[in-house]
């Protein structure tokens, strides 16, 4: 009844099994003949997720910040009392949940009772129970998640950045929220929040290890209701080009300024194939100018102007940007060399065999991310989301070219779209 | 499961681990020598300086752009400890020739990289060259006066120093500050010399490599350089609880206080019980269904994390949660009422059966590991104790309650201590 379809990279030698189930829930299955079977259900709702509706609802509804990782940590309790984490410690998985911007993921890993474990899976992500004294209990444990993430000053760093990329957009908001704005969370809030997005037809079923298409679809025939499709209208905010503030610095306890300097990019490909190209292209370009071969890294390892230096870029459906990090006594010299840096790169262009070096590292990360039934199924589901099948990747990265990266290293690198952020220590 | 390990040169072992299922391979060599205030800094420096240039590959870029060629194979070095064991390591992971696309030979090309690392080192006036020495320093000082940026792990290195700081596993196995600013060229140059004379060699290659090809290449690296008498390493040191616990107050500017308890248990890793000592762990506060966790945590919402972890070459344990600085009386009463609960024997079979899973799942998932593979194997080695996955359960699976509460009375508080703000009068 469920068509299976079959998706293959014979390069690297992998396969993809993908269904529709009659429940509204997309399935994958990433074969691969390892002890450790892991999967995970996803839902496209995240921190940045704080104002939607259903189509052909009148109003938008605004929820506080945080709201997403809140529920995410809610699903665990049951009606009955139990403790999701020991059900699944009944059958030695080993379970787990994150929230980031984007998705709420909630996962298991084991080697044995797979099925079992799966159906702990399926069942408690659907089924949601929150009261008032579950809701405050969660709000100390929570407050202490947040604490912990207030002396974290890499955290500090990144969201100071992002305060200081975007005006307006959603994804600047902390995941986990603030002390008040976990607060103002309601078990009706949270409730209202899961039947918008834990729709199974927002929602996204991978699995990866010594398991079957048949037999997921067994689990999932036997837990998962029948429900009908709902359209979710996501309002997100409209960001301007140019950055909101050029520096944000703080002080904290930390040995010497940790910097981050951020590249916004807001043009967003609408479409998927498109995008995954500006991805890998974006990817292999900061490689080129920023990776550990470039003259960049060698000239600020060699100096010892930096310490623990890394780029990266990174795009999806939501937003795009590529971020410079390190530790530095002195983060306005590292500024200014990367603004120069780049503008010399700029006039002189790339250099094509280096590029072919990169794109080659490119696809050895790929293949060597297939070691691990965690990374396949993590990484299947984040391409997911924006639209892209992980079996079409190492096809996309051979045919990226050298003039459409050439053309993003002008396009990308321009001063009014880079910022700073930076954490110094407290008796500067 | 294993080929035999062979010695390649005095002192000198390999262990070639075929493994299949894995697109990539590892290789690791380990160095193994004492663990001493006056050495780890230096033993710790000597591959990070000879990875800015070998004679093959002289500069930095050189190094990284070969690496690159060779489809971005890793080529790093690494320092930790084991028990009174200073530990230091080069290690490689590299894509499968057969995942190449053109026709490079990724094996070849990473074994020449190492043979360059062990041996050829860029020098200058015959020791190394003082800018890749004090860069080097640099950084490694830089990076020991970053773990302050890191408050959890910052508390539980704070922890561990005061409570072995009477005994070698006190020592950073990267040096302080002091010490790594006092190394000199000519001295670093030295400790190279001493560990390629001295040190216990143990390499493992875990992939789909020809066994004899790389014995041949270690044999040639290896049997080249001057052995003199080699350290022989000890598995376990126990420690023993002090008379009086310990306490240990540091202040930061910290919102968040971490408390960070150490015991010790009378039990090692080379204890034939140890078995015993890990299902006690993991019920108490080893997993997201332990007492710890469930208590601390879900009863008391005191904290986001609160969790123990054993130490198995010192005998000991450290339990470590994040709090309000005002919980820490209230945290620290219920991290030993739960304790208590596993001394009276107030454990459910319920979680016995669930630390026992979730120990048999870790043992299982080690296969799927590459670097797991490796560590497992020097385990077996330094232990001189080679058992099967399914005797490994059965050792788990056999533990009864009764064995648990009997360790749970061996356990005792040592050391204290707790990471707070700077307005806290205690």
């Amino acid at each position: 009844m469920n068509e299976i379809i079959m998706r293959e990279d014979k390069t690297i030698g992998e396969k993809c099994y993908h269904t529709k189930h009659k429940s509204g829930l997309n399935i994958y299955v990433i074969p691969k003949k390892f002890r450790q079977s892991y999967a995970i259900f996803s839902t496209k709702y995240g921190a940045a997720d704080n104002c939607f509706k259903l189509e052909g609802d009148k109003d938008f509804v605004k929820v506080p910040d945080g709201i997403a990782h809140f529920l995410e940590h809610k699903m665990f309790e049951n009606e009955d009392g139990s403790d999701t984490f020991e059900r699944f410690a009944k059958y030695g998985a080993d379970a787990n949940a994150f929230t980031s911007s984007e998705m709420t993921g909630y996962l298991f890993s084991c080697t044995g009772n797979y099925d079992e474990n799966l159906e702990i899976l399926l069942d408690y992500v659907t089924k949601p129970y929150f009261t008032p004294q579950t809701v405050a209990k969660e709000q100390g444990i929570i407050g202490q998640e947040i604490k912990m993430g207030e002396d974290n000053p890499a955290r500090a760093r990144y969201y100071n950045m992002m305060e200081a990329l975007y005006a307006d957009s959603q994804i600047k908001i902390n995941v986990a929220g603030t002390v008040e704005s976990i607060a103002e969370i309601t078990a009706d809030l949270l409730y209202s929040c899961y039947r918008t997005f834990y729709n199974l037809s927002n929602m996204v079923l991978v699995t990866s290890g010594d398991i079957t298409m048949e037999q997921v679809l067994a689990v999932a025939d036997k837990v998962l209701p029948i429900q009908e499709e709902k359209k979710i209208v996501r309002c997100y905010n409209p960001e301007k080009a140019e950055v909101n503030k050029k520096r944000v610095k703080v002080k904290m306890a930390v040995a010497k300024p940790m910097f981050e300097i951020g590249i916004k990019d807001i043009e967003i490909p609408a479409e998927p194939k498109e995008l995954l190209k500006k991805s890998i292209a974006g990817g292999v370009l900061y490689d080129m100018l920023f990776g550990g071969t470039s003259d960049f890294a060698i000239d600020v390892y060699e100096s010892g102007l930096v310490r623990g230096f890394g780029a990266y870029y990174t795009i999806d459906h939501i937003y795009g940007m590529g971020e410079l990090v390190g530790e530095s006594d002195d983060p306005e010299v590292v500024y200014d060399k990367f603004v120069k840096y780049v503008e010399e790169k700029k006039k002189t262009g790339l250099d094509r065999g280096e590029f072919e070096r990169i794109k080659k590292a490119n696809y050895a990360s790929l293949v060597k991310s297939f070691d691990s039934t965690q990374n396949i199924a993590n990484n299947a589901t984040y391409m997911l989301l924006d639209g892209i099948d992980i079996m079409d990747y190492s096809k996309a990265v051979a045919e990226v070219s050298f003039e459409y990266t050439e053309e993003l290293l002008r396009k990308l690198f321009d001063e009014k779209y880079y910022a700073m952020s930076v954490v110094e220590p407290l008796d500067k | 499961m294993y080929s035999e390990r062979k010695q390649i040169a005095k002192g000198a072992y390999f262990t070639n681990i075929p493994a299949d299922k894995f697109k990539s391979n590892y290789i690791q060599i380990r160095f193994i020598m004492p663990l001493t205030r006056d050495t780890a800094a230096k033993n710790a420096l000597v591959f990070p300086v000879i990875l800015r240039g070998t004679e093959k590959y002289p500069a930095l870029a050189d190094m990284r752009r070969r690496k690159q060629e060779l489809y971005d194979s890793g080529v790093w070095s690494g320092h930790w400890k084991h028990g009174d064991n200073h530990i230091v390591t080069i290690e490689a992971s590299s894509l499968r020739n057969s995942y190449a696309i053109d026709d490079t030979d990724i094996t070849a090309g990473v074994l020449e990289l190492i043979g360059q690392v062990i041996l050829h080192p860029v020098t200058e006036n015959g020791v190394f060259k003082a800018e890749s020495v004090e860069g080097e320093k640099k950084i490694a000082a830089d990076a020991v006066r970053a773990t302050i940026n890191q408050k959890g792990r910052y508390a539980r290195i704070r922890a561990l120093e005061e409570m072995f700081s009477d005994d070698a596993y006190g020592i950073s196995d990267g040096g302080s500050v002091e010490e790594i600013e006092a190394v000199c060229p000519k001295c670093l140059f030295d400790a190279y010399k001493n560990m390629l004379r001295t040190a216990r060699i143990e390499i493992f290659a875990v992939g789909d490599f020809d066994g004899d090809v790389l014995e041949k290449k270690f044999s040639e690296i290896f049997s080249s350089v001057e052995r003199g008498e080699i350290y022989e390493p000890e598995p376990d040191t126990k420690g023993e609880a002090r008379a009086q616990v310990k306490k240990v107050y540091d202040r930061q500017n910290v919102t968040q206080g971490v408390l960070v308890l150490g015991f010790f248990t009378g039990s090692a890793a080379s204890d034939d019980d140890y078995a015993v000592t890990k299902v006690f762990n993991t019920v108490f506060g080893g997993s997201a269904a332990s007492k710890l966790f469930m208590n601390v945590r879900e009863k008391l919402s005191l904290c986001y994390y609160c969790s123990s972890s054993l130490i198995g070459e010192k005998g000991a344990m450290t339990v470590a949660s994040g709090i309000q600085f005002e919980n820490e009386q209230k945290a620290f009463d219920e991290i030993m009422v739960q304790l208590d609960k596993m001394k009276n024997g107030e454990i459910t079979e319920d979680e016995i059966e669930m630390a026992k899973k979730s120990l048999c799942d870790d043992i299982m998932g080690i296969d799927d590991n590459i670097r797991a593979l490796a560590a497992k194997a020097f385990g077996e080695v330094m232990y001189g104790r080679k058992l099967t996955d399914e005797e490994k359960m059965a050792k788990i699976n056999a533990v009864t309650k009764e064995q648990i509460t009997e360790r749970a009375k061996a356990v005792r508080l040592d050391t204290y201590y707790f990471l707070c703000g700077q307005e806290e009068s205690k």
